[in-house]
């Protein structure tokens, strides 16, 4: 009798060894488990946190620059916590927004108003090491021969670059423009042939005023995309650009056949009713 | 007495007819001897672990036959050779004392001269525990082909015997029986128990009761037999002493595990 009772402890050694630890040392390792998961997750959302203020307070304290029309886009990277030094610049990407972003030239009249100024001064024994060279170039300059000349860029996507001649004796700011940016995403679109970026390039082509190439390249987005209803009103509108109305009227009347647009009838509605 | 005590009698190890059950396997092998039985071979082969069934197989197949042909059964080890020739003496020649002079040679003899009219099947159990030297007898004996054997030996033994050349050429048939698998082992409960007329008891086995008595046993019949009886020894404490401990209307694998642990198949 006694022996059943012995063995019934034994029972219960043998269950707590087998079959309770395992179970608690399974859970407390789960448990151990979660936590660091939880940790790495919280730690890189903190980290995250981190870069986009880095990013956002670098963004905010860049002096508006003579960017493009496209805006750059860099991908959030893993960075550590420490402070970091400025993001190396990329290759610009293009973003196949349907309105472009103008550049903001207003620090050029800042700039102007500045350099007269200080020209009219020119007391300043330590200028910024910024504007060094043209301040370099500006002490040599008598302050009525300064005649700045800010030619405002006409088209969307071009770069504005501010430069200094000494030969002239005067300060000259160039703007050159450039068709890089729009090069570039000729190029990239090669490589992608993405319908959008296409009726992008179509858009900037119509915005500069080339409408041949706007139709061009609105024919290349519909080939790919044919229901994509931006590069039939772009198209469209090339077209009574280049006083082809005809053309303009029977497109969005084919797409308006398959397709139902407000905006591409409401276009037609219009285009229809005006007289030229 | 409780009906876990009445029913521990049924599980004690004992090698008879009445305790064959009849599994799906064991009754193939059955067969299989049989048609081995009715060849014209000079020996046979029954090989297996211990507590396979070899034993109660070779029981059954005697009681079942030896009225209807001449069957006998040697099921312990004689380890006299002299008596060893006067059990075959008298097998041969129906119960005939042997004279005091027989001798090997001259038992061979007179199986040459009855051989046409004489045939004898023997089934020799536990045969590996037979000196060499009485196992070269028995070869010499069969291949007169007046005696058939039957020998029923451990496999662990098998290879030893298989080793001698005289036995390779005259072991025409091989039958190696193997330990059960969890459906075996839940049909021979079941019958065991049932056969005992103890149904409730047999309502109180489940699948999940089985798999884990042929899991602590490997499936070997004997094993489970001691298993068994250590279970019903334990519900029968519990019945006289806690029954509100075994109130449950199936076998606890708690007990089981006791009863494993007892036995030594599991370790504290």
């Amino acid at each position: 009798m006694h022996d059943i009772e012995a063995l019934e402890q034994a029972w219960r050694r043998y269950r707590l060894k087998k079959k309770v630890l395992p179970t608690v040392l399974g859970g407390v390792l789960l448990l151990g488990g979660a936590g660091v998961y939880y940790f790495m997750s919280k730690h890189s959302q903190t980290k995250e946190q981190q870069i986009h203020h880095i990013q956002k307070q670098a963004l905010s304290t860049k002096p508006a620059p003579s960017a493009p029309a496209v805006q750059k886009q860099t991908p959030p990277r893993p960075m550590p916590s420490a402070p970091q030094p400025p993001i190396p610049k990329k290759k610009a990407k293009p973003i196949a927004s349907p309105t472009p972003i103008s550049p903001d030239l207003a620090f050029l009249e800042d700039l102007q108003k500045r350099l007269r100024n200080k020209s009219s001064s020119s007391t300043s024994p330590h200028p910024p090491a910024k504007a060094r060279k043209t301040v370099q170039k500006k002490r040599d300059i008598a302050p009525s021969a300064v005649k700045p000349v800010a030619k405002k860029p006409k088209q969307v996507n071009t770069a504005a670059v501010v430069s200094a001649t000494s030969a002239s004796k005067s300060l000259i700011i160039h703007t050159h423009k450039t068709n890089n940016t729009l090069n570039t995403l000729i190029q990239r679109f090669n490589q992608s042939k993405d319908p959008k970026l296409a009726t992008y390039i179509a858009q900037s082509f119509y915005q500069k005023g080339n409408y041949k190439e706007a139709v061009r390249w609105s024919i290349i987005a519909n080939s790919i995309d044919p229901g994509n209803e931006t590069s039939w009103l772009l198209f469209a509108k090339a077209k009574v650009a280049l006083r082809q109305k005809e053309d303009a009227v029977n497109a969005l009347r084919t797409y308006l056949n398959q397709y139902s647009s407000k905006k591409i009838r409401a276009y037609l509605e219009m285009i229809e009713a005006s007289s030229w | 007495m409780s009906k876990y005590k009445e029913l521990q009698n049924a599980f004690i190890d004992k090698v008879e007819a009445d305790e064959y059950i009849g599994l799906d396997t064991s009754i193939l092998f059955y067969n299989k001897l049989m048609e081995s039985i009715a060849k014209p071979l000079k020996m046979i082969l029954l090989f297996g672990k211990p507590g396979t069934g070899k034993s109660v197989l070779l029981n059954k197949i005697y009681h079942d036959h030896k009225d209807e042909r001449p069957l006998f059964l040697i099921s312990t080890p004689i380890l006299s050779e002299k008596e060893f020739l006067h059990t075959l003496y008298r097998f041969l020649f129906q119960g005939k004392e042997p004279p005091e002079d027989l001798t090997f040679n001259r038992f061979i003899q007179m199986l040459h001269a009855v051989k046409d009219e004489k045939h004898i099947i023997v089934l020799l159990d536990e045969a590996q525990l037979y000196e060499p030297s009485t196992m070269e007898k028995i070869r010499l004996i069969s291949d007169t082909r007046a005696i058939k054997f039957v020998v029923a030996l451990h496999k662990t033994d098998r290879e030893d015997l298989i080793a001698k050349e005289h036995f390779q050429s005259r072991i025409w048939e091989t039958i190696e029986l193997k330990n059960g698998t969890v459906h075996d082992a839940q049909i021979y409960l079941q019958k065991k128990i049932v056969q005992k007329n103890f149904f409730e008891v047999a309502n109180m086995l489940t699948k999940r009761n089985v798999k884990l008595i042929h899991r602590l046993t490997g499936g070997n019949y004997r094993e489970i037999n001691k298993l068994m009886y250590t279970l019903l020894e334990i519900y029968d404490y519990y019945e006289k002493n806690q029954p509100s401990k075994i109130a449950a209307p199936t076998f606890q694998n708690k007990y089981i595990e006791m009863a494993g642990l007892k036995l030594g198949y599991i370790h504290a």
